[in-house]
Parts: C-alpha cells; structure tokens; sequence
C-alpha cells in the first residue's frame, strides 16, 4: 500500500529513510542541494516518491527528458527504495511511472546507468524489459573506479526497435554525448 | 564590450585555482588596464582569497562605471551573491538597464535580480516591461507569477480583495485574445483559482484545456486534480465515482483509498441517495467492502487489504454490523504479506489506527502521558498467527527453515513487542527472551550469507527486538551492564550488516547517553550524512560532542554544516530562477517556504553561535589573537542573518521507528518539548556570545586603536545593551524550572535531553561569568569618575570571583570522587568539566579582553589627574584577580580534570551474556577512548587560557 505522488521540497527534510542506503544515487553533492533542485525544477513530473499509509517515504524516483532526434528519451537518474519496503514491487511501479511520462513525451526509449556490481538493480531492470545497450568504463569514480551498464527498453514510438541494438564495444564516459 | 579573452582566468576560478586566477587578472590588465571584465574577474579571486575589502574597492569603481558588458555583470553577480550583497546585483543591473532599455537580456537578468531579492513587486513590473518589448508569452505569466507570489506573502485579506484578482484579471485578458496552450500557463492558472476558491471554473479549466494531452503530467493528474476540486464542491457522488475508477487502474494507491471512503463519508452525512440513473455510485460502507473486496480478489497487493481494513474499522466505529470478522482480514494480511520485512510496519499501522479513532473515548490519559491501550483484536490475531507459525514450522527444529518462514516469525514478535506483550515479564524472563533473540539472530544469519556489503541483513530484526529488551532492563534493573551489553551487540551486528543505518543510528544514540561521543562520531562518520541530513541529523553529533568538551570534532562537523548552510543559500535562489525559466511554477511557493526553513534553521543557529565561541576561547592565547578573531568575528556576524524568531525544527526524527506503541505515542510531544528546549538553550547561548563579543569587542579595539578616553564615550553608549543581555539571560534563568526540563534518554527514539539539563546543573558557572561581564560597565564607570567606588564590586574583584571558582571546582572534585563506577556518572562528569573549563575559558577572555586594558586606561588616567582613588587599588584588586585566576588554573582546575580506568565489571557484563564473538573489551576500550580525548582537549584548552593570561 502505496501513495505515489510529486516529489516536494520539504521531503528533503526526511528522505534519510531512503538515502542512507550506500547505493542511492547522489552524485557529487556534498554541500549543497543542487541536485536534487535542478530536477525539482526543471523535471518535476519526472520527481515521484512514494510515501506508506503511516508517513514513512518509502522509495523515490528522478529523472528527466532529454537528447535531440531519434535520441529523445527518457532517463532514470535516480531510483531507491527503503530496505524496509523492497520486494513490494515498489521500484516495478516507479519505474512504469516513468516509463508512462516518456510516452507522453513521446520519447524513443528510456534509459538508465547502473553499477555492473549491482547485481540485484541489473537483474531487476532486465526483468522489467530493459537490456544492456553498452558498458562505460570507469563511469563511477571511487576506490576503484567501477564500469556501468548503460540500459534501454525502447518505447512504442521506435517501433522498429532501433534504439536497443547493443553496441559491440564499450565506451568511455567521455565519449558519451 | 569585453575587448579580451578572460576565458584563461574564469578557467583557474572554476577550478578553484585562486592565485592563479589573480595573477592571470593581473596579467591581463597589464595589458589593458580598464578592462572592466579583467578587473571583475580580479575582484572575484579576491574575494575567493579572503582578501575582501580589496575586492570592495575594485567592485566600486566599476560599479560606478555601470558597465553594460555582459560577461562583466555576470562574474560582478557571482562577487555579489558571494558577499551576500543581493541587492547589489539589483542595482548593477538597473544601471544597465537604464543604459540600454531596450535590451531584453539585460532585463532578463534585472528580473532574475528581483527573484534573488525576493522581491515580488519589481519582479512583476520587469516582467511587464519584458512583455512590451517582446511580447513572448512566458514574460506575461512571469508578471502574473510575481503578482501571485504578492498575494502569497502578503496578509490574507490584500491577497483576496487586490493580488489574486488582479492576477485574474491578467489571465482572462490574455485568454481574450490566446488559448492557454503551455502547461505551464494552464498550471498557473488553476493555482489561481484554486487559491481563490474558484473551484467550478478550475474543474472546467480541466475539462477543456489539452491539459489531458499535455504532455509531462504525471499519469492520473487531470482526474485526480478533478476528483479533488470535485470533494471540496461537495460534489460527493461525482468524486466517488472518480476514485471508483481510479482504484481500478491503481488499486494500490493508499491516498485514493482515503479519498474514496471519505466521499462516502460525505454522501453519508449529506444523506445523498441514488436519483435516476445516478448509478455506479458507492453511498455507503458495505457497498465500499464490496468494492475493495473486487479489489482483493484480482491482485494480491497490499494496497486493497490495507483499505479494507479500513473499511471495516470505519464500519464498527458507524456501529455497522459484519459479517466477516476482523481479525479474519488481518490474519490473510498476514498470510499474503508476512514474509516481507514491510509486514510488521503495516500491520502495526493497521492496528494502531484500530484502537485509537481520534475521538475514541477510550483514549485515556495517565500521568499525561498517553496509555496504550491494546487493540482488542490482538490477542486472538497473534494467536491465530501462532498457531499457524507452529503447523508450517518443523517440529524438531526450534529456528525457521527459510528466510520467509524467519520473517513470519519475525512479523510475530516485533507486533507482540510493539503492543506491549512482554512488558510485564520479569527481568529473569526478559534477559532468556534476549538470548532467544541472539540465538535466532545468528541462526538467521545464514540466510543471508550472499548477500552484498550494501545489503543489510535480513535477521537484523532479532538484534533490535534484543536492543529494546535489554534497554527494558536497564531501566527496569537499573543496571548498566545492560546497557554495555546492548552497545556490544549492536557492534557485532553491525560487523555482519556494514550498511545498516539503523544499527548505526542506535550506536550513535546509546554511545551519546553514555557521554562516549566520540565513539559516536566515529560511526556518525561511516553514515557519510552529506548535505541537508547534517542539517536533518546533524542534532545526533554536534551537541552532544560540545557537550563533553569534544569541540574540534564538532568543529569539524560544524565546519561542514556551514558549508552546507552558505552553498544552500545561493542554490535555493539559483533554482527558484529556474522554476521561472522552465514554468515549473507550482514549485516556486513550495521553494520559497523550503528556502525559509533551511534559513530559520535552529540546528543552523546554533552551530554558528557555538563556532563563534569556539573560535574565541580556542583560538586566543594572547591579545593579539583576540583581536584577529574579533575582527573575522564580525564579519561572519554580518554574512547571515541571525533569526532569533520562527526558528524551525528541521530535525528527522521519522528516521528513528519506536519499538513499542507507547513510545510511539508520545514522540510529537517530546519532539516538541525538547525543540522548546533547545530554542531556550540557543537565546541563553546566544545572549552569552553576544555579550562576550560585544564587551570584549567594544573596549579591546576601543583600547588597542585610541587607547584614549574618548574611546570610552563611544563604548559608554554600549552600557544599556550589555546590561540588556544580562538583564535578559537573569530572566530566562529565572523563568525555567530545571526539574521541569526532559532528563530521560529513553525512548532511544527521541531527540533526549538539552545541554540545558547539564547547564543548569552546573549553574552557578554562569553566574560566575556574568558577575565577571558586570565588571565592565563598572571600570568604565570608574573611568568616568575614578572616586565612584564601588565596595561590593571591588570585592568581587580582589577575592570572590577566585573564592567563588575555587568552590566550583572543589565540589567538582567531590562530586565526581566515585563517578568512576558508572557509565552515567562519567558523562555527568564529563559535562559539568565542560563548563568548568568554558567558564574558566570566558572569565580569561574577559580579564584579557576587556578588563585589563579598561584598568589600563583607568591607570593612565588616574596617573594624568594625579588623582588616586581612595579606598585601596582597583588597579591592585585586578592584578590579583589576574595573578589569583593563573594560580587556580595550574594549580586546582588542571589537576582535577583527570579520569581513571572503568571497572572491570562492565567488560564482565559482556562476557556473562556469552552471546558476542570478539572481544568483549572492544566497547569499554572505545568508551575509554572517548572519554580521555574528552579530558585531553579540555586541559588543553585551560591551558591554553593560562597561557592567555599569562601573556598580560
Ligand atoms: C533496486 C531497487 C530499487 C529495487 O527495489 P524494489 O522495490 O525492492 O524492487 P521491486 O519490488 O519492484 O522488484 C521488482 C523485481 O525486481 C527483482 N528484484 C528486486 N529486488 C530483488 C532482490 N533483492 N533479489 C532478487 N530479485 C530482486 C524481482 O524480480 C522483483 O520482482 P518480484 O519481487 O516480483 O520477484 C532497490 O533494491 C534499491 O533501492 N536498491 C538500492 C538503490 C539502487 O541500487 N538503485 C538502482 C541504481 S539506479
């Protein structure tokens, strides 16, 4: 039992639940909130979260629309669930709200990076359609640095399919457009 | 124009290569030395390099030139918003603008400018401007927007009668001639109506705008915005049929669940019954059952039986007979959902809104604090689940076989804990519960034997029901073992489950109680608390670590905080620009009032203030140091704004879940008595800095640049303010009650006691210090009439003070003879040393500060009149009281602040419970640890003030 509903402002001020897990995704921000306010205010629709009957934030989802041509598409930048609420099929129905919003948009495909160890989030996102288009070198920087899986499901528009067709080679982050 | 390429220096400023930046700047103006660019850029290193009146005076002169250039203006806006001179770049711009009218970038900005400023009106008449020059849709609903946002912060009765119809009035003109077609137009206008209750037109809004089809709605909104607008006519029948179908796309969405049964509420009350053809419409709650029963049968999801729970209780409250009994919809719950880890949490929900319904007369209160009361259903529910835990379960095996069949089990006890079923078990009883939970814990460890670092372990559940057990026993018994035992578990789990926050958060907790902060500091550090969580969860380090004298770990911290608070700043405005950019304007309220609170933040406050007397009793070990720190002192009190009303509580405490229903209940409450607590903390604090700057401040520099009477005049008017403070802290004293005051720790859930409890423990420190503050005023009396001696005064300077501290810190000796016995002990101990030292630390900062070179004056003075004041020496009195503060510093405070071993029945508390694998003196060790760097830092810094002192 679930409400999805936008994302606002003041769930900054108790996301914890979800955002101490170590693989949420929050990018370089260790000062300031600017990622979290660029998608607020430029994607809001692409911002959901998802809150349980008695007040806990139990998942959220970020995204945004982007690219020009045949490579218009939707992209999850950031998808997490609360440890105490997997297995709901939380992150199945976040991920199909996106998918919605793309279609909307008219987008070819949605896609995602996600870490190769991340065994679980890779499996899930293959089970809800999506497939490997390439591998990035070294895109998350750490100790060591690790590779992603660049991963597309296509959407009604690119009927033919076009925008999943693997690559052979992977690619380094700085040759991602 | 620009007429060379800055690209080189913006580059090195990017990258945070300031010098570099700076001499590149300087290279360039070589070359042409009016370039206002290149010098914009050399004002912007300047800054970044600390040097800012430099950079003030560069700023001026090209202000003054009102440069139109754009790279220009955009590198004076970023030296501006980094001065936290907003209204500066308001000004640049108009300059501008007023050169070059007809420029639509140069008014884009001048907007934006407005936007930073928060300055609704101006925004609004840009806009307009904007408009005229190119009519382009977005500039009108900018000034729409703006005049919108006038009614939001203004006072009710203007938004209604002015701002929100006039804002109408703009829409309707526009739609004369336009079709609202954008999103972001048709957005702004139902937020209009919606404001201003015009609820049909907003339903017709949706009705005929594409708004359907637009795309980047967020899947059910043009209906739910519908069913909503739809409640708040009354329109019951219309808005229930709504939902109906809105269910039947997302049964799982709890929100329209409520929503759905609250239309039926309203058809109830409002006595609707079906007219012709008014069918599909459910009017009462057995057609609701129906209905969410449909729902059950076609997906197994949580969301239908959650809601039919709902129904049924909202039907026995209405006194509707069932059928079907209750307990029998909970126990499927259980079946379908009990091996999910989120069961409990649901279940635990679904009964608490059982027992209590708001105006349930069973809601009793003893002793003010809520009883909880257990739902009737309970027993028969746990039984139920018992026994068919007991039929799945192999008989000859005591632990589950799988995973699912732990968390069945699991779902079980945390209920039975939660409602209070082992509450009563005797202490013999509840310690084999606890060696039950161990044992299944380590059982269930293999079920997760593959899982990742990142993962946590699916028994860590046991551990906690262990957690609460023993926190049980510790205040049942008394008996600190418990409460070592409890740390030493949490640590092991935490070896198996590295991830888990919970676990961390509980370290955090329980090594605070113990006044271990530091060891506490060392797990906040593996939570990795980046950006708002410091201002969300920063409470759980910062206080407490101050509190036991740990101050250049909380600096560390603080450092950060700060960091956080200034970098949020400019990101809020910079994004709330964004909003108008992209039309996101439904945002923009929401950002504003999110802006506010993270400004009013208490937590913020605080640790400003705590910085700043850190950096004054810290830093200083001679005059000079005092006065470099005042002089950067008073910047920083310039660069935000302090505001001492309509602090908010941003503190996350939903984070922490309460193991038990009781505590449950009572966390808004102490959430809020211990946020009036720590307001009253921050002022007494506060007032204390502000006092200690503004005295030391005024007579130091007063004495180190005139060193003349004159200076007096100007320090003279300062008297009332300083004797304001005074006056106000007597009067906060005065008006608590310390038995008053939150002193428990547990719930472990809830934010605990304010460093007040310890503050006025040790009470009579302060009132030490603001007899040394009043001494001030009194030498500069004295300087204005060296005959008006005081006695009492001169008293207090030649023996009492020292008499006075002397006594604090001998009965500190006594008190703490045997604190080393226990664990709470030691962090009384700890805390009343914290202020033995802070005050000794603020009574040196005030001799040296201030009083010394006030007697100074007063010295020079007496010489050139030739005129001694009778009646003894006040200049003599105040050599002994300098010479008396040395003596007591080496001779009494130092030697008391030292701290033996902790018994060794504490590492034997551990060991008895035979339940940890590593060595069970690990915690003590840690404890230990913390405890000595909180004695080391704080004779380092008594000695530090020793060493002040003796540099008079
Ligand atoms: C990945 C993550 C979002 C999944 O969330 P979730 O709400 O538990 O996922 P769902 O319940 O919607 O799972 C959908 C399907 O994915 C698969 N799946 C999800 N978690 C799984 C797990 N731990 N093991 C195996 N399969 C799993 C299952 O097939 C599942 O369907 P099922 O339960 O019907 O078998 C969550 O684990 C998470 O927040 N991880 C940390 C952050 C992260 O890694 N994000 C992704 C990086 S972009």
């Amino acid at each position: 039992m679930t409400t999805v509903r936008p994302f606002t402002c003041d769930d900054m001020f108790r996301f914890n639940n979800v955002n101490l897990d170590p693989l949420t995704e929050t990018l370089d921000v260790q000062y300031g909130l600017a990622f979290y306010l660029q998608y607020l205010s430029h994607w809001p629709e692409y911002f959901q979260v998802a809150e349980a009957p008695n007040g806990d934030l139990m998942g959220y989802i970020m995204g945004k629309s982007e690219g020009h041509g045949e490579n218009w598409h939707g992209h999850v930048t950031a998808l997490s669930v609360s440890m105490d609420y997997r297995r709901l099929g939380l992150a199945a129905t976040l991920m199909a709200g996106l998918e919605a919003v793309s279609e909307k948009k008219w987008a070819y495909f949605v896609d995602l990076f996600v870490r190769v160890s991340n065994k679980v989030a890779v499996d899930m996102y293959t089970r809800l359609g999506y497939c490997v288009y390439r591998r990035v070198l070294e895109y998350y920087s750490g100790d060591p640095d690790e590779d992603a899986f660049d991963m597309r499901k296509a959407l009604s528009r690119d009927t033919a399919k076009k925008s999943v067709v693997p690559l052979t080679h992977p690619v380094r982050p700085e040759d991602l457009e | 124009m620009c007429g060379i390429p800055c690209n080189g220096c913006a580059d090195y400023l990017d990258n945070g290569n300031n010098k570099k930046a700076l001499q590149e700047a300087e290279k360039l103006l070589k070359k042409q030395k009016d370039s206002q660019c290149a010098r914009a850029l050399k004002a912007l290193a300047l800054i970044r390099l600390g040097r800012i009146e430099d950079s003030e005076a560069i700023l001026a002169t090209i202000f003054d030139e009102s440069p139109v250039d754009d790279s220009t203006l955009q590198t004076m806006t970023i030296c501006y918003r980094e001065l936290h001179k907003l209204e500066m770049i308001v000004k640049i711009y108009e300059g501008a603008v007023k050169k070059e009218p007809r420029n639509e970038e140069l008014l884009s900005h001048l907007f934006m400018a407005h936007v930073r400023m928060e300055d609704y009106k101006s925004q609004n008449i840009v806009a307009m401007k904007l408009y005229k020059l190119r009519p382009k849709t977005p500039y009108y609903f900018w000034g729409i927007m703006s005049i919108f946002m006038q009614a939001v912060a203004s006072k009710v009765e203007l938004s209604k009668t002015m701002y929100l119809p006039l804002a109408e009035k703009m829409i309707k003109k526009y739609m004369e001639e336009n079709d609202l077609e954008a999103e972001a137009e048709i957005q702004l206008y139902l937020m209009l109506l919606e404001r201003m209750e015009k609820y049909e037109e907003a339903l017709k809004v949706l009705d005929n705008s594409p708004l359907k089809d637009v795309t980047g709605c967020y899947l059910d909104y043009v209906p739910l915005r519908k069913a909503e607008l739809m409640m708040k006519l009354n329109w019951w029948d219309k808005a229930n049929r709504t939902f109906k179908e809105l269910l039947s796309n997302t049964p799982d969405q709890w929100s329209y669940h409520l929503k759905y049964l609250d239309t039926i509420a309203g058809l109830q009350e409002s006595g609707w019954t079906p007219g012709e053809g008014e069918g599909g419409v459910d009017h009462t709650y057995p057609m609701a059952l129906e209905f969410v029963s449909s729902l059950c049968a076609r997906q197994p999801t949580r969301g239908p039986y959650l809601a039919k729970i709902e129904v049924l209780r909202r039907m026995a409250q209405a006194n509707i007979s069932i059928d079907e009994p209750l307990v029998e919809t909970l126990f499927t719950f259980y079946q379908l959902f009990g091996h999910k880890p989120g069961c409990y949490l649901d279940l635990s929900f679904a009964l608490d809104s059982l027992d209590l319904p708001a105006s349930s007369p069973v809601l009793s209160q003893v002793g003010g604090v809520l009883s909880s009361v257990t739902p009737p259903v309970c027993p028969q529910l746990f039984d139920r689940i018992h026994t068919s835990l007991q039929s799945t379960q192999d008989p000859a095996s005591k632990f589950p076989a799988d995973m699912n069949e732990m968390q069945r089990h699991l779902c079980l006890i945390q209920l039975r804990l939660y409602f209070g079923d082992y509450d009563s078990l005797s202490p013999e009883d509840k310690m084999g519960m606890v060696r039950e939970m161990m044992e299944r814990y380590q059982h269930g460890l293999q079920f997760g034997k593959d899982l990742l670092a990142t993962d946590y372990q699916w028994s860590d559940n046991y551990c906690f029901l262990a957690v609460g057990l023993l926190l049980d026993l510790w205040q049942q018994t008394g008996s600190e073992s418990h409460l070592v035992q409890t740390i030493s578990l949490l640590e092991q789990a935490l070896q198996h489950s590295p991830s888990n926050f919970h676990i961390k958060l509980m370290l955090v907790k329980l090594y605070n109680l113990v006044g271990a902060c530091g060891a506490s500091h060392s797990v906040g550090k593996t939570l990795d608390i980046k950006h708002i969580q410091q201002e969300t969860l920063g409470y759980l380090f910062c206080q407490p670590l101050l509190s036991v004298g740990l101050s250049s770990m909380a600096g560390q911290l603080i450092a950060t905080s700060q960091r956080f608070f200034t970098s949020n700043h400019k990101d809020t405005l910079d994004y709330l620009i964004s909003c108008y950019k992209f039309g996101s304007f439904n945002k923009i309220p929401e950002l504003v009032t999110f802006r506010k609170k993270l400004s009013n933040s208490l937590h913020s406050a605080m640790v400003t203030t705590e910085q700043r007397l850190h950096e004054l009793l810290s830093e200083t070990q001679s005059q000079q140091d005092v006065s470099r720190v005042l002089a950067n002192l008073d910047k920083d009190l310039q660069k935000r704004p302090l505001y001492l009303e309509d602090l908010s509580d941003n503190r996350d405490l939903s984070i922490f879940r309460p193991w038990k229903k009781g505590d449950r209940a009572m966390m808004p409450r102490l959430k809020t008595k211990s946020f009036e607590e720590e307001v009253l903390w921050f002022k007494l604090r506060h007032l204390l800095v502000q006092a200690l700057v503004g005295m030391v401040d005024n007579h130091h520099t007063g004495a180190v640049r005139n060193g003349e009477l004159q200076a007096t005049n100007g320090a003279t008017s300062q008297l009332p303010s300083l004797q304001d403070i005074i006056g106000q802290i007597r009067s906060h004293l005065a008006a608590v009650d310390p038995s008053q005051l939150n002193h428990s720790y547990l719930p472990l859930q809830a934010p605990g006691p304010s460093r007040l409890v310890g503050f006025f423990r040790n009470l009579r420190c302060c009132q030490l210090v603001l007899q040394v503050l009043e001494l001030g005023p009194y030498l500069l009396r004295l300087q204005e009439d060296a005959t008006k001696l005081e006695e009492e005064l001169e008293q207090r300077m030649k023996s009492e003070i020292l008499d006075d501290y002397k006594g604090l810190v001998e009965s500190f000796k006594n008190k703490h003879q045997e604190c080393h016995q226990s664990l709470e002990q030691t962090r009384l101990l700890l805390e009343d040393a914290t202020h033995l030292v802070e005050t000794y630390a603020m009574v040196a900062l005030v001799v040296v500060g201030c009083l010394q070179p006030l007697v100074k004056r007063l010295r020079g003075t007496n010489r050139k009149n030739k005129k001694k004041n009778q009646g003894g020496d006040t200049s003599d009195n105040f050599t002994r009281l300098c010479s008396g503060l040395t003596q007591l510093g080496s001779e009494n405070l130092l030697p008391a602040l030292r701290l033996g071993p902790l018994p060794a029945t504490l590492s034997a508390a551990v060991e008895a419970l035979q339940l940890t694998e590593g060595q069970p003196t690990g915690v003590i060790n840690k404890m230990e640890a913390s405890y000595q760097q909180s004695m080391k830092e704080l004779s380092d810094l008594a000695q530090l003030k020793l060493k002040l002192l003796q540099s008079l």
